[in-house]
Parts: structure tokens; C-alpha cells; sequence
């Protein structure tokens, strides 16, 4: 029982990053459409970003941690800008936007890899490390800060969609781009922004993880191909789907080591994931995707 | 130095079967996979053990890697196609991660990392191939049999429907192809014909280890089909042809391995990315019309 409490504590903690990762890369999946798994590259920058801030330019940590969101953002909106938006006035198909996407990934994560080397970066989290032991569960502030940042970011994103005049744009070019032009709105520019979002929205959880075990450029791609599932099991354009999607993947690898060998863990996730689709290819709560709108 | 080049053209052979295989999918279908090397991987453990544990000979192998290779294929393609082409991306690499965790971690089958050694070398015609340059021949055969073999299914019936497929899914419907299963069919060809190339690796090597399967090396593959020219049937061989020297071009500049590698994968990203711009349908692709959105 005591084995059980401690694999859905680190379930949850584990399940809060990818639910960052996963919410950030279902509003850019549900409003332009495009399968960005370069989202990978964005995570593993701003751990980096992170820890240049810190230990290269000797910022103190919480201000290195806000450098790394920024950076992250503008990385995120450079991409659409600079790579999508580019292809897409040429006129390319969405399988030209995802090879380029995947061309960029494999690009970034291998200059990181020859700028910083393969081994992982550690970064200095002071008293973030110290061991909180509620009962029999053992965690540390810095895994109890995860799950409090996934709950805010969610709640913020939440709020920016439905309050804002920018993120109700961004819901109307989600739900509808031609009717959104039809009155007016700038789709490129609603792209940009929903890329700086979702960018950012991915970088808390690419430097935490870096706080927690340091900072590695291949890891990315993981956590992004995780998220495009939690997006799909979620439901396509649901943002409650997408965090409900990441948190009950990280539940299911760790709760699925209790009965099985932990070397199949990263099995576990895409194994459901297939039977999952069977039963309900429209997620929790999301729209399918039709063959059409591919 | 003869042997050398003999090396190269075996695996432009083995390289050529994967990307024209992989091509019905990603250029004739418009259907994207990063699940080709866990296919190729499927092929060589198949044939592997099929030579270790049954005794099967070269031929009976290939007949059982093709067989596992599609089977595999449509365990992934039935669920994930049914809903829509996205859903293939993300199932395939799917696919890709659990196969990868089958090699390492079902060691009283795969061997786990140390692999599976002493793989018999082929008989044809009951002459042992046993050099770089009989297998040269029996490699390009092969390729040269796929390559007739998607020839054929290209430009059949069969063939149209799939271009038909990738253009517009909603009017193939109409004119009451099934859709879903023209794709699932494609799918499961593409990977026994993939799992061919796997079973010509495992016999030629005759060692096989996980780390010849890898994301990495499914990225690769497509990168040849891209580079080459989706929807030309010759353009994964150019692709192979180019893309194989250059790793063999770079030993000749000293630089150490360690940059060596992540160079490689540079270099592989930035033209993907180039040819989206410049040339999206590749070295030998005729340009299609684009998109008008």
C-alpha cells in the first residue's frame, strides 16, 4: 500500500509536467493545425536557457527561471514566424510544416548536444531539495512545486482564453479560422501569440525537470510525442482534456511499474494509448479530427 | 578499398528497400510513419530467430520477417488510421518506443542489449554468400525487386486510388473507395516490404543489436525519401546513394566522434528543413501543385 501512495505521488508529479508539456502543445495543435513536435526543442531550450542564466551568468534562480519562460516564448513564436510562416506563404502542405518541424528538432537538440555535451547539466535549486515525508510518501519541495505550477499555469491559461480579448481570439481562430478572418482577425498574428503561449506554457516543465535532474538535450522529443498523446486521449482542442490527458499518463507509467516490470514503463503509455483510440478516438471531451481537415 | 565500396553499395541496396517502401506510405499516401526502422528491426529479429531457434534458411526467413513486419503494422495501423492521419504520427512512434523496448527488455528471446550473434549467412542456390561482393548482388536484386514490385502497385488501379486518397479523402469516398481500408492496406505492404530490408541487415551483419533500430535511424530513413523525391520511385534510391557517403565523406575530415554524430543528425535537420523551402518534393520529384490556403 505504502508502494502504491508513493507511485501516485510521483504519478502526479511526473503527470503535472506533462500535462505542461500537453497543454501548451494542444493549443497550438488545436488552433493552427500544425503537428509542431520541434515543441520538444522549445522544452529542452529553456532548460538550458535556465541554465546558462544561472550558472554562466550567475543570475539568482527565480530570475533565471523567468529569462528561460521569455526565452522560451520567443523561441516558440520565432519558430511559427521565421520556419511555418514562411513555408506556409510558399503555399506547403501540412506534411511539409511537420517535416520541417521534425528537420528543426532533430536540428536544435543535436547543437545543443555538441554546444553543452550529452551529459546533463545540474543545476543549483538550494532548499527546493530538501525531502518533504508526508506518511509514507517521499517527495521533495521542488516535486511539490510541479504539481502547484501545472495547477497555475492551467488555471492561467484558462483564464487568459476565456477572459482576454487575445485569447478569445484565439479561441475563435481555433474554432473557426475563416469565420474568424471573416471579422477581422489577423490569423498570423493570433499564431504568433498562441505559439509565445504554448511555448511558455512548455518551459516550466522543461526546467524543472533540469532543476530535478538536470538538464539534457535529447529528452525533448519524449516529453512531446507524450504530450501529442495526452492531447489525442484528452480530446483534440480541449484544454481541460489536454492536462487531464498529461496527468493520467504520468498516473499510468508509475502506477503501471506496481504490476509491471519498470523497464516496460515507457511501453505502458503508448500500448494504452492504441487501445484507447479503439474505444474512443475522440478523447475524453474533444472533437475528432476528420480525415478532411488533415 | 574495394571491399569498402562493396560495404556501401550493400547498404545503399538494404537503405533503398526501406525508403521505397516507406515512400508508398509517406509520398504515394500521405500518410507519415516513424516507425520504419522499428519495422526493419522487426524483420532482422524475426529472420534472426527464425535462422537461430527454427533452423529457417535465408529465404524462409524474409518470408517470416515480411509476414511479422505487416502484421505488426496493422496491430498499429487499424486503431490509429481509422480516426485520421495525425493519430498514424503519433501511434507509429508509438510503435517504434514499445518495439524498441520488446529488443532490450525480452532478453530470453532478443538477447537484450548484447544482441543476437552467429546469424548464418545466405544460401542461393546453394552458393553461400559469404563476401561484401556476392551480397552486393543479392542486396541490389532485392532492391531491384521492391523496386518493380511498388512499380507495379503504383501504377495499378490500386495505385490511382491511393494518389486519390492523399489528395482529397472526402472524393475518393465519393466515388465509393474505402478510404480506411486503402490506407490500412497500403500500411501493412509498405512494412513486409520494409521487414525485407531487416532480414537482409540480420544475414549480412550476422550480429544484430538494438541500436540498429532506433528513432533516430526511422528519421533517417524518411529523411531519404524526402531528399530523394517523395512519389518517385527512384528518388529513395538518389537518397541513399547521397545520404549514405556522407557519413563516409566526413571520416575524411578528422573530426572526433563525439561531434561526428550529432553533426550527421545536423546536417540531416537542416536539409529537411532546406528542402521544405526549396524543394519539397525532392531531388528527383516533379513539383506538385501547391496548396492554394
Amino acid at each position: 500500500m505504502d508502494l502504491v501512495l508513493q507511485l501516485l505521488a510521483t504519478g502526479l508529479v511526473v503527470g503535472s509536467l506533462y500535462a505542461l508539456c500537453a497543454i501548451g502543445w494542444g493549443l497550438i495543435y488545436g488552433t493552427t493545425l500544425h503537428f509542431h513536435v520541434a515543441h520538444g526543442a522549445v522544452f529542452a531550450l529553456a532548460a538550458y536557457y535556465a541554465y546558462v542564466a544561472q550558472k554562466l551568468l550567475h543570475l539568482p534562480l527565480i530570475l533565471a527561471v523567468l529569462v528561460a519562460i521569455l526565452g522560451a516564448a520567443a523561441s516558440g513564436l520565432l519558430i511559427d514566424l521565421l520556419l511555418y510562416q514562411q513555408l506556409e506563404r510558399r503555399g506547403a502542405f501540412r506534411t511539409s510544416i511537420f517535416i520541417a518541424s521534425l528537420g528543426l528538432l532533430i536540428l536544435l537538440e543535436n547543437v545543443i548536444a555538441i554546444v553543452f555535451t550529452p551529459d546533463p547539466m545540474r543545476m543549483d535549486i538550494g532548499a527546493l531539495n530538501t525531502a518533504v515525508i508526508i506518511g509514507p510518501v517521499f517527495l521533495t519541495y521542488l516535486h511539490i512545486l510541479t504539481v502547484v505550477l501545472a495547477l497555475v499555469g492551467y488555471a492561467a491559461l484558462m483564464v487568459f482564453l476565456k477572459r482576454s480579448r487575445w485569447g478569445q481570439a484565439i479561441r475563435a481562430v481555433s474554432s473557426a479560422p475563416e469565420m474568424a478572418r471573416t471579422v477581422g482577425i489577423d490569423l498570423d498574428r493570433v499564431h504568433l501569440l498562441t505559439y509565445a503561449v504554448g511555448s511558455a506554457l512548455a518551459a516550466p516543465a522543461g526546467i524543472l525537470v533540469a532543476m530535478d535532474v538536470g538538464a539534457e538535450p535529447f529528452r525533448g522529443t519524449r516529453f512531446v510525442l507524450l504530450a501529442s498523446v495526452g492531447v489525442i486521449m484528452g480530446g483534440i482542442g480541449s484544454i481541460p482534456g489536454a492536462m487531464l490527458g498529461g496527468v493520467f499518463l504520468g498516473l499510468l507509467e508509475n502506477l503501471g511499474i506496481w504490476k509491471l516490470p519498470s523497464e516496460w514503463q515507457s511501453a505502458i503509455s503508448f500500448g494504452v494509448f492504441l487501445v484507447f483510440i479503439v474505444l474512443r478516438p475522440r478523447g475524453f471531451f474533444g472533437r475528432t479530427i476528420h480525415g478532411a481537415e488533415i | 578499398m574495394a571491399a569498402y565500396i562493396a560495404h556501401y553499395l550493400v547498404m545503399v541496396g538494404i537503405y533503398t528497400i526501406l525508403a521505397t517502401s516507406l515512400n508508398l506510405l509517406v509520398g504515394y499516401s500521405g500518410i507519415f510513419s516513424l516507425a520504419h526502422a522499428a519495422i526493419y528491426g522487426i524483420g532482422a529479429y524475426a529472420s534472426a530467430l527464425a535462422a537461430l531457434k527454427l533452423g529457417l534458411g535465408f529465404w524462409g526467413g524474409l518470408v517470416v520477417a515480411a509476414m511479422v513486419g505487416a502484421l505488426a503494422a496493422a496491430l498499429v495501423a487499424i486503431p490509429s488510421l481509422r480516426v485520421a492521419g495525425d493519430y498514424y504520427i503519433v501511434a507509429s512512434f508509438g510503435l517504434q518506443v514499445v518495439i524498441l523496448t520488446v529488443f532490450i527488455n525480452w532478453t530470453s528471446f532478443t538477447n537484450g542489449h548484447a544482441g543476437l550473434p552467429g546469424i548464418p549467412r545466405p544460401y542461393v542456390l546453394g552458393l553461400v554468400i559469404d563476401d561484401p561482393f556476392k551480397y552486393v548482388v543479392l542486396s541490389l536484386a532485392l532492391a531491384a525487386l521492391t523496386y518493380l514490385i511498388c512499380l507495379r502497385l503504383t501504377g495499378s488501379a490500386f495505385g490511382r486510388t491511393l494518389r486519390a486518397v492523399r489528395e482529397d479523402e472526402i472524393a475518393a469516398a465519393a466515388t465509393g473507395k474505402n478510404v480506411v481500408a486503402v490506407k490500412i492496406t497500403i500500411t501493412t505492404i509498405s512494412s513486409a516490404l520494409g521487414a525485407l530490408a531487416g532480414s537482409l541487415y540480420a544475414h549480412y551483419i550476422t550480429y544484430i543489436n538494438p541500436t540498429s533500430f532506433t528513432l533516430d535511424e526511422s528519421i533517417f530513413i524518411t529523411s531519404l525519401v524526402i531528399l530523394g523525391g517523395t512519389e518517385r520511385l527512384a528518388g529513395p534510391f538518389v537518397g541513399a546513394l547521397i545520404l549514405l557517403a556522407v557519413p563516409e565523406a566526413l571520416k575524411f575530415l578528422a573530426i572526433p566522434d563525439t561531434v561526428a554524430a550529432p553533426m550527421r543528425q545536423i546536417l540531416y535537420g537542416a536539409l529537411l528543413i532546406l528542402f521544405m523551402f526549396v524543394r519539397p518534393e525532392g531531388i528527383l520529384g516533379r513539383p506538385r501543385p501547391r496548396s492554394v490556403a
